[in-house]
């Protein structure tokens, strides 16, 4: 026997939630609105997992987001998973490796679900479908959400999120501290342990999006908590650029490969590759049976004058500028004075998902790596400094990326990816890396359109 | 020491995970905040160790934030290690730390971090422990001087409340004592006066005793003289003889009889005397008691006030005793004079009647003598009527029966002395 249906103003999902927990049903309740499919699964009347929980690279980023677990043991603990067989849940993994605790993980999964409870409650149309099933197909269940305080609380925050979402238009808003009025701040403003949280992450540069994905609080909580700074006088809003050419698509946890192909579905991607690690690994693996066969890598010209950089990460940045300068002289691409600061706004969107990648500085369509380099040149980059150096080599590889979405949007995937290619090759061999360690243009490059 | 919590305040991200990439391994517990707001407001700042501080940053820079902290009594213990960007510091040995405890440049060696907050630390921890024995040696010394000041304000106070108690004690005894010298003066002069007024009752008795044995004197004496005189006109009666009489009377009158009265009343003064003057005695003494407390409730406060200051002065004595002697001696010469002249007029008037009697009784004897004369059986008349007729011996004894016996002349000379 199925349920199944439409939504509607007469009956909406917490309508229907509220009918399934009232008659204690077992089941899967999937909600489809356009392109957007979820899946609640249902024991006894109670929530205990969601489709998106089957995602382990959503959960690992918000544990990671969070500071829970470093992008490096999460990168791993991902390659791990899929090199087994029948791999156990990504939670478990972090949970036997010691890198997170249940407890930790049942406040993540409790968040994420209740998260993805808010954003399908604010669903006004799209389909419904419930199967009945039996316990033993929901599987391992570290939570349950009990649907009759969430519909309360839910109605609560919509009516609440009109209000917040007046004051602070979206993700990409920044918070800005206001000088400070009195000197005797802590007088003043007593701050709960989420309240300081909320502030502790604003420094002028970071956006509520990125706030509110370190914050670990959810969306509504940081929006919440940032809009009462603002009645405070706290703070005040900078509205995004109206040319930030960065949606809600980009924002943080956001599945950047599910956009791809709706801006170009020519393009070859390949499977994903997993974590960084398994990444490097592949590198090495290829790049040693590459030099057993024989192969060459990429032919190199030798330039009249050849360029070196300390670290890739210098090379990387380099490597945008001069790209973005190539880019704008291409009038398929350049789009008048509002390109001027493209690289800073996206730069602004990769570090909401990269936050330590913040010693690179994006000012017009210029990345500095002034800052890097000093540190780099004291710190090394290894040890302390490694997850940083790794994280902003990720940040500057997506960078890469929605940049070339971009120029594939405005040129063609082609054009894009042949534009990007002789660029790159031909900046690879003008160029050399003092430092490059296990950095490998080649697969680094090949990630920009993967 | 591991476990020490530090708060890394720094607007760059990295900047904040390279410390704690830096810290944590070495065992310290690191938080992080992107703005120095979140540094003066972070809810368990009482149990932050360190604070690493970036000068640079937006709206709250490093350096103002320190002040805040080291403006703020509570925070101010607080260390304070500031990262400072290498271009500002160029050319400067000593930046301006606003009351940072110390300073690193950034970017920074790792090492130099986890050396420069370990003896940061090493240095707090010494500073604590030397504040804490301050503290400890500074409350003692507190203690030990607030105990010397109370000691030394309850001494005081206690002096105080001694020396009011003692004053008030004194004045208490003053007045009590004043208050019983007062009574006993009081009592002692009652007494005194008491005493004076029983001597003087005593002296007035004693003397009104004499004048009332006087009296009694005179009295007995007078009674003694009339009963011997009775007894002698009674036995002068008797002895009808004139001669006899006559004789018995002048010697009567002559020898026997004053030296009889005189020893008859020598005799009966000595038997009446004790009586009298015992009973008068008494008399006086009791209507001393009724009188004397009467006199001494109407009279005692201004005489107690007199006898107070005249005791004090040691004059009252003297002058009562000189007082009440003169007044008892003009008193007692006025009455004794009364009673003198009384004595003497009675004394006079007894002896002119005793002469009166005397000579009445002489008279009387002539009489007698006459009568015998005349009226004797074989007397004049008698002779004279037996020359006449019969008759005139019933006449002669109606006569006989109409004169009066002895007796009854003596009775009627009494009577008429007493009437004259």
């Amino acid at each position: 026997m199925e349920l199944e249906g439409k939504l509607n103003p007469t009956l909406s999902l917490p309508e229907i939630l509220q009918f399934l927990s009232m008659g204690k049903l077992t089941g899967t309740l999937t909600v489809q609105h356009r392109n957007y499919t979820v899946r609640l699964y249902l024991r006894r009347g109670k929530i205990v997992n969601s489709s998106s929980l089957g995602r382990p690279r959503k959960l690992g980023l918000m544990l990671v987001n969070q500071g829970l677990v470093s992008r490096q043991d999460m990168e791993d603990a991902l390659f791990y998973q899929r090199s087994l067989p029948n791999p156990p849940p990504l939670g478990q993994i972090l949970i036997d490796r010691g890198l997170l605790t249940r407890d930790q993980l049942r406040q993540a999964i409790r968040l994420q679900l209740e998260e993805e409870m808010w954003d399908l409650f604010s669903l006004q149309e799209g389909a419904f479908k419930f199967d009945y099933g039996d316990e033993d197909s929901v599987g391992d269940v570290l939570v349950e959400l009990d649907i009759e305080p969430l519909i309360i609380e839910g109605t609560r925050r919509l009516d609440e999120w009109i209000h917040i979402v007046k004051n602070i238009p979206g993700d990409t808003a920044i918070p800005v501290l206001r000088p400070l009025v009195s000197e005797d701040v802590r007088e003043e403003m007593h701050l709960s342990d989420s309240e300081w949280k909320v502030l502790s992450l604003i420094n002028g540069t970071a956006n509520v999006g990125a706030i509110t994905a370190r914050s670990g609080l959810g969306k509504f909580e940081t929006y919440r908590i940032l809009n009462s700074f603002l009645a405070a006088g706290y703070i005040t809003i900078r509205p995004p650029d109206e040319d930030d050419v960065v949606g809600d698509a980009y924002l943080v946890g956001a599945d950047l490969e599910s956009i791809v192909p709706r801006l170009d579905p020519d393009l070859d991607r390949p499977e994903p590759t997993g974590s960084t690690s398994a990444r490097i690994l592949a590198m090495f693996v290829r790049r040693k049976a590459a030099e057993e066969s024989g192969e060459v890598s990429p032919t190199r010209r030798e330039p009249a004058s050849i360029k070196e950089f300390p670290t890739p990460v210098e090379f990387v940045c380099e490597l945008v500028n001069e790209l973005m300068e190539t880019l704008c002289e291409q009038h398929e691409f350049y789009r008048g004075n509002r390109d001027d600061k493209l690289i800073e706004r996206l730069w602004r969107t990769v570090l909401m998902s990269f936050p330590k990648a913040d010693l690179i500085r994006a000012e017009g369509n210029r990345l500095n790596a002034s800052l890097f380099t000093s540190y780099a040149k004291v710190v090394g980059t290894k040890g302390p400094f490694e997850p940083i150096f790794n994280d902003t080599l990720e940040a500057l590889a997506r960078l890469l990326k929605l940049l070339f979405v971009t120029a594939a949007e405005r040129m063609g995937g082609r054009s894009a990816r042949k534009l990007f290619s002789e660029f790159c090759r031909d900046f690879r061999q003008r160029s050399t890396i003092r430092e490059s360690g296990d950095f490998y243009f080649q697969e680094y490059a090949e990630r920009i359109y993967a | 020491m591991a476990g020490e919590k530090i708060l890394v305040v720094d607007d760059n991200v990295a900047v904040q995970e390279l410390c704690k990439a830096v810290l944590e391994p070495n065992g310290y517990q690191v938080m992080v905040a992107a703005n120095g707001v979140a540094a003066l407001t972070f809810p368990d700042i009482e149990n932050i160790d360190l604070l690493i501080i970036d000068s640079h940053m937006k709206e709250l820079s490093g350096f103002e934030t320190t002040r805040l902290i080291k403006s703020d009594q509570e925070l101010f213990p607080k260390p304070v290690l500031m990262l400072i960007p290498e271009e500002e510091i160029t050319g400067k040995e000593n930046p301006t730390l606003m009351g940072a405890n110390g300073w690193i440049k950034k970017p920074f060696e790792p090492e130099l971090l986890l050396k420069k907050v370990r003896l940061m630390l090493e240095e707090k921890e010494i500073l604590e422990r030397s504040r804490r024995y301050m503290q400890e040696a500074a409350e003692a010394a507190i203690k030990r001087l607030a105990e010397s000041h109370i000691q030394n304000a309850v001494e005081q106070r206690t002096q105080i409340i001694i020396e009011r108690v003692l004053q008030m004690v004194v004045s208490q005894v003053d007045q009590r004592a004043r208050r019983e010298v007062d009574e006993r003066v009081t009592q002692l002069t009652a007494e005194k006066q008491e005493e004076l007024v029983k001597m003087t009752v005593h002296e007035v008795a004693r003397s009104m005793v004499e004048k009332l044995a006087e009296r009694k004197v005179a009295e007995a004496i007078d009674a003694v003289l009339r009963e011997e005189t009775d007894r002698a006109v009674r036995r002068a009666a008797d002895s009808i003889l004139p001669g006899l009489a006559r004789e018995r009377v002048r010697e009567a009158m002559e020898q026997t009889l004053p030296r009889e009265i005189q020893r008859r009343v020598q005799k009966e003064v000595e038997n009446l005397v004790p009586e009298a003057s015992q009973r008068v005695v008494g008399v006086i003494d009791s209507a001393a008691q009724k009188v004397v407390p009467k006199l001494a409730r109407e009279i005692t406060a201004d005489i107690v006030e007199r006898e107070v200051a005249n005791a004090i002065d040691k004059q009252l004595p003297g002058h009562v005793e000189t007082i009440v002697s003169r007044e008892l001696e003009a008193q007692m010469r006025m009455k004794l004079a009364t009673y003198i002249r009384e004595a003497v007029e009675t004394i006079r008037r007894r002896t002119q009647n005793l002469m009166r009697i005397t000579l009445a009784s002489f008279a009387l004897g002539i009489l007698i003598v006459v009568a015998l004369q005349l009226f004797a059986p074989g007397g004049i008349l008698d002779r004279r009527r037996a020359a006449s007729s019969q008759p005139p011996a019933a006449v002669q004894k109606e006569s006989t029966d109409k004169l009066p016996s002895p007796a009854q002349l003596l009775e009627k000379l009494r009577r008429s002395g007493e009437n004259r």
